[in-house]
């Protein structure tokens, strides 16, 4: 079970926030804490909550240990790691909780990688299995004081903490409401529990003050979920396609959840129902949530299926017949050989994901054109115009971009006007309008799309890089820096000498 | 007069008006049109209102809710047509209501949230009768299976596949509904031997056999044979169809629209985990697969209404145990005032109601034709029938294809996406999203003989004609802009005018 969870997390670093998130780590590494943004030019200087500060330091420490290879395989161990948690806050392990466990990883696959939102999946896996675990009996109410500490640990990985205190509240909601209005104790915290959980859920509260900014924290995830921008262009915050086969696995737990509860229905349980319908609700507001929906539900629906079928008697049957030396010898060699197969498979799938990887980010991200504009010290020193998606591969790279993934730092009104431009809705008057007012004189898009079509035909630019990845337009007079006359013989370069004319603002 | 006709009353009422809506259905204009075609000359067998798919194949799989829609707006206009289908709400909400036992506090504002969120797609058109028709189905069948009716009443199933199959080829999903539940009592009652409430056993299940096989060949009855079967599962695979159009794509919850489905999944888990009271086979697999099916597309969700707010009142009514509690969900309890304040209040009450409907639809109706000018390119389509231009090859927005229709103008699409067909579909997706007047874009006008555009004022392509030196743009209204090719045609009478 675990090499196959570890062979399904063992995805590309193809998240195109991961570059700025190795360049803040790098940064913190190098100078501490960033308290305004260091790597835009457009935003240059502007007050930024570097939320993820812990989350980025680890992932620069991954790096410098054995480079993206490391962070692959670092992330498909906390892959191991959070769907671990959910096979052991399962019932009935390991046959049911072991099919389910791997149900909930296949429901939260298609958001894996190397970025930090991973850790709020771990920690909220980490939470429920303490919380279910007490309330299941399994553990000590004394293990629910480790809770602020993960508070203080998850703070400063992601502000999805907030989910943390979130969930602490719903239990304690619900368990009070189970416990004081239906009399029912049974699957609760119970009363002494309960005195206890109060106290914990406000020593949380004091532990979330523990991070760089302070209790500015509490207000931050707010900023990000009441921004209708963020809300309704970036893909990870819409609602889940169901007609993409991506989020089948996510129909499938919610569609197994109804039957199973209608076939096998589960002892009431407020608490239960809340978190249920909750993580719902978000994985189908947004779905970058949906993983907490598979790590909140699939222990519920384990604990449904396993009420409805009893353990048949050959489940445990092998452990009482009494085998000869020879039938135990064959069973030994034959588990070895399995775990020697197993063992291959993994080596064998890592090596092909490994080697892999770097063809899937030159497909990605921009690596040839970067190459081109870095051997080229003119063009280097332009102000350039970015993809979105390819901010954050410019930060790691040192080069300061027009945009990258934290939109919460460049704010609802740049974000929009951005994308105003970048879909040519102001037409080619709007975008040349647009790129003079901050005086870029290079565009960084994608070959085929809408501004890479555009500026194709537009008299003021060249065209001075083309792969299968990225195009990259130059002003033909530019803002900042005299216009490059030489470039390397393997690229297109359709500068004339009637451009020679020297530097000119278009405006002045 | 009680407290339980009173309460009978509004929620009869709520019903009705949360069914009277404006009719903006794009579809609409053509399924009146294809209602007239079929009233006066017959079930058309090809496409007699396109250019651009003329003579090609057209299956009318929905050809007797078009006459009845052609006749309800002959004899009554369109106020007539939105009261009718107000009326349709009652009906259907009133079989989901009535399908499972359950306390009337309990049933009624159930059904009201599952009427509320499926009132985005409530409009007078034939998919509509697929939601009675499943609603009416899941009543009779369910009745049967809880022996609160006699199995003969099975035998109206046939009945029913024969005009739901002639209405909508959703008659298909009445099918399946009917082999689910077959196949689960069956295996449930035959090999499993359950004692579990609720399924049909023995002699009934013999003659649901019957009547599945009856229901089948019902089917059958129909001016396309067994090609009617076939042509759901067209519309279901073909990839642009569930790509473009917006109610075949999945919910988006952002949107307040959505909001009512999203409270009927969320009291859905409510009822099964709060309530919990083990159900039948058959009932898990309905509720499991209407959820996905209205998660998959939007307009599938009301068939989640329909099926799941039956078992979602069961499932409370019966989990509520407290003797106190269940009396006054179920009204038995007494007020303690004289009985002529009682009359009183009950007359007052239903007076209130009865108003409140009045002025209600009186709103709604005065309303249809604001909303008509609001989603239609009403005086565009008035300016280019009085200037002679009717006749002439338009490239036309999809959504107002079946306006044209109704108008008389040949067009270039409209919402028959199934005759146009996926290549032809995503061709013109690509001409409508241009943001240029790329070779592609004059390979299409060229090719199908556009002589004017009728376009959405925000349309890329708009703008991508008016910066051409070809087109000119003649009028515009702040919702249709009518581009033509220059030069214009001699002895044109469309000036520029509106802007």
């Amino acid at each position: 079970m675990a090499a196959l969870v570890y062979a399904f997390g063992l995805t590309p670093t193809l998240d195109p926030d991961m570059g700025w998130h190795l360049g803040t780590g790098e940064w913190i590494l190098q100078h501490g804490f960033p308290r305004t943004d260091p790597f835009s030019f457009t935003v240059a200087g502007h007050f930024w909550t570097a939320h993820e500060w812990l989350s980025e330091v680890i992932m620069r420490r991954l790096y410098g240990l054995g480079g993206y290879p490391a962070m692959m395989i670092s992330f498909a161990l906390v892959g191991v790691l959070v769907f671990g948690l959910v096979y052991w806050t399962c019932p009935r392990r390991p046959y049911i909780a072991g099919a389910l466990a791997f149900f909930a990883l296949l429901t939260s696959r298609f958001l894996w990688g190397a970025r930090p939102q991973i850790f709020n999946v771990l920690m909220m896996a980490a939470f429920l299995l303490l919380i279910q675990g007490v309330r299941m009996r399994r553990f000590h109410w004394k293990f629910l004081y480790t809770l602020p500490l993960l508070v203080m640990i998850w703070v400063n990985l992601h502000s999805g903490y907030l989910l943390g205190l979130v969930v602490m509240v719903a239990f304690l909601t619900g368990d009070l409401f189970q416990i004081f209005v239906l009399h029912s104790e049974e699957g609760t915290l119970g009363e002494k529990g309960l005195a206890h959980f109060s106290g914990i859920l406000i020593l949380c509260l004091a532990a979330v003050g523990m991070n760089p900014t302070g209790y500015k924290i509490l207000l931050y995830p707010f900023e990000t979920l009441s921004s209708k921008i963020m809300q309704t262009t970036i893909l990870e915050w819409q609602s889940p396609i169901f007609q993409h086969w991506n989020y089948w696995p996510f129909l499938g737990v919610m569609s197994l959840g109804a039957a199973a509860f209608l076939l096998f229905p589960p002892k009431r349980n407020i608490a239960n129902f809340l978190i249920y319908a909750g993580s719902m609700a978000m994985g189908l507001f947004a779905r970058r949530h949906i993983p907490f929906f598979a790590v909140a539900a699939i222990p519920m629906i384990a604990l449904a299926v396993s009420e409805g079928f009893p353990v048949p008697a050959w489940v445990n049957r092998g452990s009482d017949v009494a085998l000869t030396q020879t039938a135990r010898t064959f069973r030994y060699l034959l588990n070895v050989f399995f775990a020697m197969v197993i063992l291959v498979g993994v080596f064998s799938w890592t090596g092909y994901r490994l080697n892999h990887n770097p063809s899937a980010m030159e497909k990605s991200f921009p690596v040839k054109a970067f190459q081109f504009i870095k051997g080229n010290g003119a063009i280097a020193r332009l102000r350039i115009y970015n993809e979105y998606v390819w901010g954050g591969y410019l930060i790691w790279n040192g080069f300061p971009v027009f945009m990258d993934g934290r939109a919460d730092l460049y704010g609802g009104k740049f974000f929009f006007d951005y994308l105003f431009a970048h879909d040519l809705r102001g037409g080619a008057v709007g975008i040349t309008r647009y790129l003079d007012s901050y005086g870029v004189d290079g565009i960084l898009v994608p070959p085929g799309g809408i501004l890479g079509n555009a500026f194709l035909s537009n008299p003021e630019w060249r065209l001075a890089y083309r792969d299968s990845t990225a195009v990259l337009f130059l002003r033909k007079v530019p803002f900042s820096v005299p216009p490059v006359t030489q470039s390397p013989e393997r690229f297109y370069s359709p500068l004339k000498s009637n451009n020679l004319e020297g530097p000119r603002r278009p405006h002045s | 007069m009680t407290k339980r006709s009173i309460l009978f009353l509004f929620f009869v009422t709520v019903l009705f008006c949360l069914g009277l809506v404006e009719t903006v259905d794009s579809d609409l204009w053509w399924h009146l049109k294809v209602g007239e075609s079929v009233f006066t000359h017959g079930i058309p067998r090809v496409d007699i209102f396109s250019f651009t798919a003329v003579g090609q194949r057209f299956i009318d799989q929905e050809w007797l809710s078009e006459v009845l829609l052609y006749l309800m707006n002959a004899w009554a206009g369109m106020p007539g047509l939105m009261i009718s289908f107000a009326f349709l709400s009652v009906i259907t909400f009133g079989c989901v209501y009535f399908t499972r036992a359950g306390l009337p506090l309990v049933g009624i504002p159930m059904t009201i949230l599952a009427c509320y969120s499926s009132k985005f797609l409530w409009q007078a058109r034939p998919q509509i009768f697929n939601i009675l028709m499943l609603a009416a189905l899941l009543w009779l069948l369910q009745g049967v299976r809880d022996r609160k009716r006699s199995w003969r009443w099975l035998y109206v199933l046939p009945v029913l596949s024969l005009f739901w199959v002639n209405m909508h080829s959703g008659n298909l999903m009445g099918i399946v509904v009917m082999a689910l539940v077959l196949a689960c009592d069956a295996f449930q009652g035959g090999v499993l031997h359950s004692r579990a409430e609720g399924i049909l056993r023995g002699v009934e299940i013999k003659h649901f056999a019957v009547v599945f096989s009856l229901s089948v060949l019902a089917s059958l009855c129909n001016p396309v044979g067994y090609k009617i079967f076939v042509f759901p599962l067209q519309t279901l695979s073909t990839k642009e169809i569930q790509s473009f159009i917006m109610e075949w794509q999945s919910h988006d919850f952002h949107n307040p629209f959505a909001w009512g489905f999203l409270v009927m999944l969320v009291a859905g888990a409510m009822s099964l985990m709060l309530f919990p009271k083990r159900l039948d086979l058959a009932t898990a697999f309905l509720y499991a697969g209407s959820m996905a099916g209205a998660l998959m597309s939007r307009r599938h969700s009301p068939f989640f209404s329909v099926v799941a707010t039956p078992v979602m009142i069961q499932m409370i009514s019966s989990g509520i145990t407290s003797a106190r509690w269940r009396a006054f969900l179920s009204l038995e309890f007494s007020w303690n005032f004289p009985r002529g304040v009682r009359y009183g209040v009950f007359s007052l009450l239903a007076g209130l109601i009865f108003v409140g409907s009045f002025v209600w639809s009186q709103h709604k109706i005065a309303g249809y034709h604001r909303s008509i000018s609001q989603y239609f390119p009403v005086k565009a389509v008035e300016l280019l029938k009085g200037r002679g231009y009717s006749p002439k090859r338009v490239l036309n927005e999809y959504a107002w294809g079946g306006y044209l229709i109704w108008n008389g103008f040949p067009v270039f699409i409209d919402g028959r996406t199934e005759v146009y067909g996926a290549q032809f579909f995503k061709d013109y997706l690509d001409t409508m999203g241009s943001r240029e007047f790329s070779p592609k874009v004059r390979g299409q006008l060229d090719r199908w003989g556009i002589e004017y555009c009728l376009l959405n004022a925000r349309s890329p392509l708009r703008n991508a004609l008016k910066m051409t030196g070809e087109w000119q743009e003649v009028y515009q209204d702040g919702l249709s802009s009518i581009v033509i090719r220059k030069p214009l045609p001699p002895g044109s009478a469309v000036k520029p005018e509106g802007k």
